[in-house]
């Protein structure tokens, strides 16, 4: 069997008087593609942000990489990726900019990451425009290009799919594919379980706060 | 830890570069208090320029709280600060880059400030060495406490009219030092300045340490 | 058992408070004499600096709980309370000094204030610990606010020498030196006054302490409150999940 990456039993998280996440248990392996389906607002999102020590359980265990991320952030989230809902990228910078100063950072190689731009159809033209000027789907989807060029083990996904066109999500898709293939463990929440389900290897349903491992068919 | 701070410090300023929000609204923002000091103490040149080291640094000290806000505003808008968190960068390379930055927009600032006092309030700056020493002490000072300040004041949403009553009172012996300094230099007794720069450098080194400290809490608090 | 022992003791402070005040009033107002040169002023020194002592002793306070509750293994929200509760009794006596202060100040300088160094020092930390109540009103979740305030205050703590250090050359280098810094230097103190003044320390320390605790308890009690209205949340979202399944 491969490794366990992700153990969460029985974790109850609160955002401020809101339980997110209720009695949440949820695995993951390496090399699986685990899909986290569910209505806006079920806690897909929350246990994404668990998994990374960006939020704290009040109750339950978690532990990614046989640590526990609320104690030993810095060791999960080394090895781990994340692409939120916001595009955490500078609008006032171009894409390459963004690449380059990630790089700087020693988060990423830019090159790699305009690899991965290109495959997902963004051109150098583009690449060198301001983001703010770019459409949604282009700023989609240089946002996934950093997130996903960083080496990680872990690569954690909030809704990839949105505001990308039929085409690329295809292209997304591959890249997602090939990411798990080569060893990388993803997860991923998505609100159109049509779309994900392609890729899936297991596929948990979340309703309010609690995830349900749906029987594959 | 310094690589990240030039690598922070490189890209506010292209990004300054890009939007010239400083440029288009804090600079002339800085214009207007000295005009307004020009009206406020009647257009009387000799009162002004008694005057001027106190008026200066009050312009200074509203447009640097300005540009510390901006300095905030980018990382806002990039949601950076859960983002450095999640890259797992040293936050006090962070901080510094953020000082380095607001205080590089800060020099701007102050030579702009003091080329409009010295035209409109009529007033030689004599001594310009010793002067914009204390500019550039004084702006490092303001810049390590406001950068701290401002991601301290920033809760679910932006509270910039929070930030001025948290960084002016903190402030106030940088205020208070680099206007007597300036008093001392203009006066033509430098030697008088020269308690005033101790506590200049001793209050910039003292929240340079504390900012890179307590940085790394703030963001992850 | 324990709760009402505590309780018992919490009201007997209240009243030692009280009755320390009153017997402050009749002391300072009525058995004690005028002074010879500042007659009848001199009243107010029996409240002052007893106000004074309180302030400076609330954000000590403040200071160390905020400093207890950044330490991770001190790490309690008791110490946020704690450095709120006292803070907030700290810029009401802050306040209170000021404006005694200034009362002296009109009739024995002239003025309603004066820019003498340890008055200046005294209305920074005035504005400093504003700041520190308005930081806490900043909406975010309880941890960061407990974070927040406390480097907040640490911050402030920091900063007081500085100031004191830079008011203190700015008022005394090259100007004449200035009026007597405080209402005591200029007082010879002895026998009933003193004993008023001893009275005024106490009680006004009584006070301090009773209105902290007051507040502390009352900021548990909210936050208990909190507490089980999650608890009720939790149980909710968890009976959707059961019917859901």
């Amino acid at each position: 069997m491969a490794r366990r990456v992700v153990q969460v039993r029985n974790v109850t998280v609160l955002l401020g008087r809101f339980p997110a996440l209720a009695r949440a248990s949820f695995d993951a392996f390496e090399g699986e593609v685990v899909v986290l389906e569910g209505p806006n607002g079920s806690g897909k999102t929350t246990l994404l942000r668990l998994l990374l020590g960006l939020v704290v359980p009040a109750e339950g265990e978690v532990v990614v990489f046989g640590v526990d991320p609320a104690r030993m952030p810095s060791a999960v989230r080394r090895a781990s990726t994340y692409l939120g809902h916001q595009a955490m990228l500078y609008d006032e910078l171009t894409a390459d900019e963004n690449l380059a100063f990630f790089e700087r950072l020693r988060v990423l190689h830019a090159a790699q990451a305009a690899q991965l731009l290109e495959r997902l159809g963004v051109d150098r033209r583009e690449r060198g425009r301001q983001v703010r000027h770019l459409s949604q789907g282009q700023r989609r989807k240089v946002a996934l290009a950093t997130a996903l060029a960083k080496p990680a083990e872990l690569v954690l996904l909030d809704e990839p799919h949105a505001a990308l066109d039929p085409e690329g999500k295809a292209l997304l898709d591959d890249v997602i594919v090939d990411l798990a293939r080569g060893g990388r463990t993803v997860v991923l929440a998505s609100h159109d379980p049509g779309r994900s389900g392609r890729i899936a290897t297991r596929r948990y349903r979340v309703v309010a706060g609690h995830p349900r491992e749906v029987p594959a068919c | 830890m310094l690589r990240v701070a030039v690598a922070v410090w490189r890209k506010d300023l292209s990004i300054e570069w890009r939007s010239r929000v400083l440029l288009n609204q804090v600079v002339p923002v800085t214009l207007v208090i000295v005009v307004l000091f020009g009206f406020g103490l009647d257009a009387r040149t000799t009162l002004l320029r008694a005057a001027l080291p106190g008026l200066y640094w009050v312009s200074v000290f509203f447009a640097l709280t300005l540009a510390v806000a901006r300095a905030a505003a980018i990382e806002g808008e990039a949601n950076a600060g859960e983002l450095l968190r999640l890259l797992d960068i040293t936050p006090s390379g962070v901080y510094l880059g953020k000082v380095l930055a607001v205080a590089t927009w800060g020099l701007g600032i102050e030579a702009v400030a003091a080329a409009s006092a010295a035209i409109l309030f009529n007033a030689a700056l004599v001594d310009p060495l010793l002067l914009s020493g204390v500019a550039v002490v004084a702006d490092v000072g303001v810049s390590a406490v406001g950068v701290v300040l401002a991601q301290l004041a920033t809760g679910e949403r932006a509270s910039e009219s929070l930030l001025p009553l948290l960084t002016l009172p903190v402030v106030s012996p940088v205020l208070l030092a680099a206007a007597k300094a300036w008093q001392a230099g203009l006066a033509r007794t430098p030697s008088l300045a020269f308690p005033w720069v101790e506590i200049l450098l001793a209050f910039s080194c003292i929240y340079l340490v504390v900012g890179m400290l307590v940085y790394g809490i703030v963001l992850e608090g | 058992m324990r709760s009402t022992q505590l309780r018992r003791l919490r009201r007997a402070i209240g009243a030692a408070a009280l009755v320390g005040v009153a017997a402050t009033a009749w002391l300072g107002l009525v058995v004690t004499p005028p002074a010879e040169f500042f007659g009848n002023l001199v009243r107010l020194l029996y409240v002052h600096p007893s106000m004074a002592w309180v302030a400076f002793l609330a954000f000590g306070v403040t200071t160390l709980a905020s400093a207890l509750y950044l330490w991770r293994r001190t790490r309690r929200p008791a110490w946020d309370l704690l450095a709120a509760a006292s803070a907030e009794v700290g810029v009401v006596f802050t306040g209170l000094t000021l404006v005694t202060g200034s009362i002296w100040g009109r009739p024995t300088w002239g003025v309603w204030w004066t820019w003498d160094a340890l008055l200046t020092a005294t209305a920074v930390l005035f504005l400093l610990y504003l700041g520190y109540l308005a930081l806490r009103r900043v909406p975010m979740s309880e941890e960061r606010r407990g974070v927040r305030s406390a480097v907040w205050a640490l911050i402030a703590f920091v900063d007081v020498p500085i100031i004191n250090q830079s008011v203190y050359w700015w008022r005394t280098l090259h100007q004449r030196p200035s009026l007597s810094i405080g209402p005591t230097n200029a007082v010879e103190v002895h026998g009933i006054m003193a004993v008023a003044l001893a009275v005024s320390f106490v009680s006004f320390t009584l006070t301090w302490v009773w209105m902290v605790w007051v507040r502390f308890d009352l900021a548990r009690r909210q936050r208990a409150l909190e507490q089980l209205e999650l608890a009720h949340a939790i149980a909710e979202r968890l009976e959707s999940v059961e019917a859901g399944s």
